[in-house]
């Protein structure tokens, strides 16, 4: 069953905490902060929320309620989601889901994180690998992008052209955790990390929360909820790593994972706006953009290079500044995502929008074990 | 297939070959075949020659266990068997394509393999 089988659902509310370095800042300052800007946003109070999920990855155990109680103990169901940088955005898919289901009316999909330890499952199988340890996620795109060079024959200054985009946008972006403009020889200059990939082609991990609201064309109707902003989900998919041999997990994932989300919300590749993808490191979104079907397979450095990929350019990848600029605390990316999607797709980014934005795409991975992806549509499409 | 190393922590390279449907990993596990799901007895040890063909490479600069010495070299390395592993390397200075070998040159078996120029290996 897919999720447009089931009773259609909205997003409605959307709300941030600036993505930003590590402070003192408690977690519950950050996601009641998102929280908050979310009800505000659909026009909605606390008591409504009949759900919440949250995405977290380095906070521990039991984080939902300790964060939620100071919005009012109503005593809903709270669900906590870790998985990986997808945290939230699978936190999302339960929302939709539970919604399109008709379990409620109004949920709440949240994240929230701290910079802190990652304990990372591989890590204890007891299956050692050959690698000591070495091959971090840094290390494992510097290799991929070593192999799309290659594959694709261009220079590091092509993959530099993705940290300089996103880092033009997320200089348009209040909640980003990077807003400042930099140029390609900055990048290219930026202190090496592994092979050709530089600093500023690495995202950066620091804290922050997000928060939307999703919910039912009842509860809409029964809240009196402005219809005109309501963002409507077309499909949310989550597929996990199958075996690929020697090609790239994250590449191969993506591109089941995407192509059945398209096809689930009954549209094609070429009618996206705006699509917000796993830009961790700048190399992803040459090799996602093509495994997404958004331009030919090599053809993504080209396109990047004439601005097709850019605010009011063909599509428009990763307006918000991606994780790249607006950051990646983790937990709240996923959410984060959907945020910049709705605002997008309401017309309400500013400075930032993509014009005539109708369609639009979220895409994370995590840890290359699972891909979520999912599409949504304007209001009145 | 026999060793053709000297014994140590990481040497010869094990792997498992699952008996149902002839998938090869390594390193080692018995919790379960990836492909088909077979385990126990459908799960066959045995030695790898350790050698293989460099299908990328990069020099790491920085890394967040400051534990492990940087800058290293790794790269991802198609073994003659089929599996595809990333190890570190001896030098800088190989290509994609190179012939390389498992060498017996890590301090200790935490630290995982190290490969080396198949020129070496001649020599």
């Amino acid at each position: 069953m897919l999720l447009n089988d089931y009773r259609p659902v909205y997003v409605i509310g959307i709300g941030l905490h600036r993505y930003q370095a590590a402070t003192e800042t408690s977690y519950v300052q950050l996601g009641v902060t998102a929280v908050r800007e979310a009800l505000a946003d659909a026009g909605m109070e606390w008591s409504s929320v009949e759900a919440a999920y949250t995405g977290t990855t380095r906070l521990g155990m039991a984080v939902s309620r300790p964060m939620l109680r100071h919005l009012g103990a109503t005593g809903i169901p709270m669900t906590q989601v870790e998985n990986a940088s997808a945290s939230s955005s699978s936190a999302f898919r339960l929302a939709c889901r539970d919604v399109a289901a008709g379990f409620s009316d109004v949920v709440l999909a949240a994240g929230v994180d701290k910079a802190g330890k990652v304990n990372r499952g591989e890590q204890l199988t007891g299956i050692a690998p050959h690698d000591g340890g070495l091959v971090v996620p840094s290390v494992h795109y510097a290799l991929l992008a070593e192999e799309y060079m290659r594959a694709s024959n261009v220079g590091e200054e092509v993959i530099a052209r993705v940290a300089v985009k996103n880092h033009l946008n997320g200089s348009k972006n209040p909640y980003a955790h990077r807003q400042r403009e930099r140029s390609l020889d900055e990048v290219l200059g930026d202190r090496p990390i592994a092979g050709s990939l530089k600093r500023l082609e690495c995202c950066p991990i620091g804290e922050g929360a997000s928060a939307v609201l999703v919910v039912s064309d009842a509860a809409i109707d029964r809240l009196g909820l402005d219809r005109s902003r309501a963002v409507q989900v077309l499909s949310s998919t989550q597929r996990s790593e199958e075996l690929y041999g020697a090609k790239s997990f994250d590449v191969e994932l993506t591109k089941t994972t995407t192509e059945q989300s398209l096809a689930e919300a009954g549209i094609r590749a070429e009618q996206l706006d705006v699509v917000e993808l796993h830009d961790a490191f700048a190399i992803e979104e040459l090799q996602y953009t093509e495994a997404m079907g958004l331009c030919g397979p090599g053809q993504a450095s080209r396109e990047l290079a004439n601005g097709e990929f850019a605010i009011g350019g063909r599509v428009a990848i990763s307006p918000s500044g991606g994780l790249l600029a607006m950051g990646h605390p983790i937990g709240p990316t996923g959410v984060g995502q959907i945020a910049e999607i709705t605002r997008q797709l309401r017309g309400e980014a500013g400075p930032r929008q993509q014009p005539n934005s109708t369609y639009g795409l979220a895409h994370l991975v995590g840890l290359g074990a699972v891909c979520v992806v999912h599409v949504l549509a304007a209001a009145g499409r | 297939m026999e060793s053709k190393t000297p014994a140590s922590e990481t040497l010869p390279i094990r792997a498992v070959r699952c008996l149902r449907c002839t998938y090869v990993a390594s390193p080692v596990q018995h919790f379960g075949c990836e492909q088909c799901g077979a385990y126990g007895d459908d799960l066959e040890e045995f030695v790898l020659s350790g050698d293989g063909t460099v299908l990328e490479i990069v020099n790491v600069y920085r890394h967040p266990d400051s534990s492990l010495t940087v800058p290293a070299v790794i790269g991802s390395i198609e073994l003659i068997e089929g599996p595809v592993i990333r190890v570190r390397l001896t030098s800088p200075d190989l290509q994609p394509g190179s012939r390389v070998f498992a060498v017996d040159e890590a301090p200790d078996a935490a630290l995982g393999l190290v490969f080396a120029p198949a020129l070496q290996k001649a020599s």
